[in-house]
């Protein structure tokens, strides 16, 4: 059996300067990068399909300046890319609105996304999509296997696997373990280009249902002591491990 | 027949217009057919008989130093001595008795126009006892090349082992019949003065009926070796020419597959990269491989085969050459972990006697593997590092030479005009070890007075495009070259300085088929700096007791032949003591390639093989000249030495001796 599938991708910065002197991150001029779990889920989409067929299709709640992102998942296989316009901020609630809105619509058989993005870490969009969608949600599962109208995943927990088994159409969320992704080369990038991607406009509605208080990177003082004499540093090192 | 002074006689006693004429038409039969096969060979090889005969006579210009490796011998004579010496004594012979020959013809126009032969007397006598000694001389180096065979027999196609043989077999019925006919005539003149020499090497006496039967038997099958050797594994002699002529580009120069610009500028993403069947192996690649004889040197030399990593070039290069006659998938024959053992070292590119590029073919199956992504993780890391970070190491770049700021020498970005740009390279830059060297250097740069003449690029350097390029992702590595040349443009850079070879290799063979303007870029290593500077005495340097040997790096020496100015200057600072592999014929630390940055399955480290050959020098220190070549050294040392043996830098070796 065949399975159409909708993989959500997440758009992070790269490597976020911090300003040294107010410790608050800056964003300009950082690139874009798909987010790590992003990819796993991605991954996982395109081995379904390649293993079953059926479309995978790739849904992003980002940016236009973040289409070299959907590249790079169409290069790895995805078959379509749908950019939704307007995001502006981490917010899980209007984040799984806006993709509620547009999976209503759609004929699928799985969600599948990163259970967690590499940058906020709310882990909130699965289930909320799931109950949002009213369908079986599967959290970080680290293994997939399907039969017919029914999928059996593998989920990690702190200490022990547990299988389960859903039906279908369902949410589900991947853990990092489940694959290696494969990368694409710059050329299979470029080549993507040819595969259809849509940039939509975000369906009314507010966004942010909290706001910013502070955004600053911690900082960690070292006490930058060094011992010139080999033996007199010993002792004082061991002074300061004793007392610790 | 017997006249006061004797002369050559070929046709002796037989009836020679009947002679010649079989003699001539068996000659023009053998020119003909020899051309037919050679284009039929070609025309299976997707290759025009005029292709061919254009790119032999195209580049003439080099055809001097082919022919003085072949009449040196050079490649055969480094190793495998014992094969090495019949091939060489056979090629020797069959060209003297091709020369031989050619006077016998000359003798005899000379005789139909004048009357008289210019094959007489003590010229004759002579010219016979040569003869006789080249004729023992292919008697007894075919032998040898039968042994070698015999010795080779389970890797030797069976095609190529019924031709080797036959070849062989043929060549000593040509050298016992041609005894035979010297004897017979010998014995017919009665030379008395040559009769001893004769009677030693073939005394018995033959029939003239057997005269007969040998003469013609003789010419004969010469002549039919000879039109049947493009169909056969003797064709080896002519395509180690082509092979050597169809590409003028330094070992360590990969291939170029396709232009990047090109490919943007006119959307057409859709080119086929890389091997990943046999059929992607065209024209004269094709015949560079089937020029293979399966002689182990390049095995031999290996030191991925060393390590006991699954990679023999020779099996490679054999299994490609049998695999082309199919249509199949190189990976039906061919394991990934095969093309991942090698570290592009060139070892075996510099072994071959027939000059095939084994390198060519594995990073072109690497090249098939990045394009279908079939990498591993260690592989996906590096190659998510390049796109992302656009470095090797993985971590954010824009801090990559913060560390630099206070050592003495400025930005590109902070002065007018950039004399030498200091290429510090990802090594250079983030490897705690590598900003030593790169520290050590600037040192000696400003006891020499000339920092204000250097500066780097700062955050604005990234990869070279070495790793990229040697992993197989080449779209990345022409991507990071363009922009690198764009900022090399920006600052009107004329001169490059890396600590690098790899660096140093890429900018220097591989950025001019990037971007011409590369060529006017003088790119050096900072060795040949130093040395210049001790040539003009900007820096003095006291000698010391230590006792050092000398670790040539791959991409600088045998890839760029760069293996003077290390010797140069140690020599001031110490005893140098050669290990066993040293200069253009050095053993890889195993980074190469790209191999840095992954693991393949081995039996020992190949940096532990080299650094025990280096150990057994007896020398204290051990002087690297790559940032690479010392990490994988001082790991060696640590684990086999507990860092008693030294390994240390060739500008840490100077800093420490500077007056």
């Amino acid at each position: 059996m065949q399975y159409n599938i909708f993989v959500l991708i997440k758009a992070i910065y790269e490597d976020v300067k911090v300003d040294p002197k107010t410790l608050e991150p800056s964003t300009a001029g950082v690139k874009f990068k798909m987010e790590d779990i992003s990819r796993n889920a991605v991954e996982e989409a395109v081995r379904i399909k390649e293993k079953h067929g059926g479309k995978a299709l790739g849904l992003m709640f980002g940016n236009e300046q973040q289409s070299l992102i959907m590249r790079e998942a169409l290069a790895m296989g995805l078959d379509e890319g749908i950019i939704i316009k307007g995001y502006s901020l981490n917010d899980p609630v209007y984040t799984s609105q806006v993709l509620y809105e547009k999976l209503k619509g759609s004929q699928w058989d799985l969600v599948i996304m990163g259970y967690s993005s590499a940058d906020a870490y709310t882990a909130q969009l699965a289930p909320r999509l799931s109950s949002m969608l009213n369908v079986p949600l599967i959290g970080n599962a680290v293994k997939l296997e399907f039969n017919e109208k029914k999928v059996v995943a593998t989920k990690s927990l702190d200490e022990y696997m547990i299988k389960v088994e859903s039906d279908l159409p369902a949410v589900i969320s991947v853990a990092q373990e489940i694959n290696t992704p494969r990368i694409p080369p710059l050329l299979q990038i470029m080549a993507a280009s040819k595969k259809p991607l849509k940039l939509e406009e975000a369906p009314p509605g507010k966004g942010i249902y909290y706001k910013v208080i502070e955004h600053k990177a911690y900082v960690s003082s070292r006490k930058k002591i060094i011992f010139e004499d080999v033996n007199k540093g010993v002792e004082e090192i061991y002074k300061v491990l004793k007392s610790s | 027949m017997i006249a006061s002074v004797l002369c050559y006689p070929e046709y002796l006693d037989l009836p020679r217009i009947y002679m010649m004429f079989a003699v001539y038409l068996s000659a023009s039969l053998s020119v003909l057919f020899f051309f037919l096969l050679l284009e039929l060979r070609l025309k299976r090889n997707g290759i025009s008989l005029k292709e061919f005969l254009v790119l032999i006579f195209k580049k003439y210009r080099n055809w001097g130093s082919y022919i003085s490796d072949v009449l040196t011998h050079r490649k055969f004579l480094r190793d495998r001595k014992t094969g090495g010496i019949s091939h060489f004594f056979m090629v020797y012979a069959l060209l003297l008795s091709f020369i031989g020959t050619m006077l016998v013809a000359y003798n005899q126009y000379y005789d139909i126009i004048t009357g008289s032969q210019v094959f007489c007397g003590i010229f004759f006598e002579s010219y016979s006892f040569v003869m006789d000694v080249v004729m023992w001389i292919l008697f007894f180096s075919s032998l040898g090349g039968l042994v070698a065979l015999y010795l080779r027999r389970k890797i030797v196609p069976k095609k190529d082992m019924f031709f080797n043989s036959l070849y062989l077999l043929g060549f000593v019925y040509l050298a016992l019949t041609g005894a035979l006919l010297e004897s017979f005539r010998i014995n017919y003149l009665g030379i008395k003065s040559y009769y001893f020499f004769n009677s030693i090497l073939f005394g018995f006496k033959i029939s003239y009926f057997e005269y007969l039967l040998a003469y013609i038997s003789h010419f004969e099958l010469a002549f039919f070796l000879i039109a049947i050797i493009p169909e056969t594994s003797v064709f080896h002699s002519l395509l180690s020419l082509t092979n050597y002529l169809k590409d003028e580009r330094p070992s360590g120069e990969l291939r170029k597959p396709f232009d990047l610009k090109e490919i943007m500028e006119k959307g057409a993403f859709d080119v086929q990269v890389g091997i990943n069947k046999t059929s992607d192996i065209k024209g004269f690649d094709r015949l560079e491989l089937e020029a293979c004889m399966h002689c182990y040197r390049c095995q031999d030399v290996c030191p991925a085969y060393a390590a006991g990593r699954p990679l023999s070039p020779t099996e490679l290069i054999t299994g490609l050459k049998e695999g082309i006659k199919r249509e199949e998938a190189i990976w039906d024959f061919i394991q990934e972990d095969t093309i991942w053992s090698c570290t592009t070292c060139g070892a075996c590119i510099e072994a071959c006697p027939v000059y095939i590029r084994h390198t060519d073919y594995i990073v072109d199956s690497r090249r098939a593997l990045v394009m279908d992504m079939k990498l591993d993780e260690k592989k996906n890391a590096l190659l998510l590092s390049l796109s992302s970070q656009e470095n090797t190491i993985g971590v954010p770049n824009q801090d990559r030479n913060s560390w630099l700021s206070g050592e003495g020498i400025k930005k590109a970005s902070e002065v007018n005009d950039v004399k030498n740009l200091l290429w510090v390279g990802c090594m250079g830059s983030f490897d705690p070890e590598a900003r030593d060297i790169v520290k050590n250097f600037i040192e000696i740069i400003k006891k020499a007075e000339l920092q204000e003449d250097y500066a780097y690029l700062g955050e604005e350097e990234t990869c070279c495009g070495d790793p990229a390029r040697r992993i197989g992702e080449e779209s990345k590595f022409q991507d990071l070259a363009i922009k690198n040349i764009e900022l090399f443009k920006k600052y009107n850079i004329k001169n490059i300085v890396t600590i690098c070879p790899h660096g140093y290799n890429t900018f220097k063979n591989e950025y001019a088929k990037i971007d011409p303007w590369m060529k006017n870029v003088n790119v050096r290593h900072y060795s040949e700096v130093i040395q210049e500077l001790l040539e003009k005495e900007k820096i003095k340097v006291r000698m010391s007791e230590e006792v050092l040997t000398i670790h040539d790096p791959c991409y600088l020496s045998r890839h760029n032949g760069v293996v003077e100015p290390q010797r140069f200057i140690l020599k001031k600072v110490g005893k140098i003591k050669e290990p066993q592999h040293s200069g253009k014929n050095t053993f890889c630390c195993g980074a190469g390639g790209s191999s840095y940055w992954y693991e393949v399955k081995e039996n020992e480290k190949i940096s532990h093989i080299r650094f025990k050959e280096l150990r057994n020098t007896g020398a204290s220190s051990v002087v690297v000249l790559c940032p690479f070549c010392n990490a994988m050294l001082n790991d060696a040392s640590t684990v086999l030495s507990d860092g008693k043996i030294k390994v240390k830098d060739i500008a840490e070796a100077v800093r420490d001796n500077l007056v």
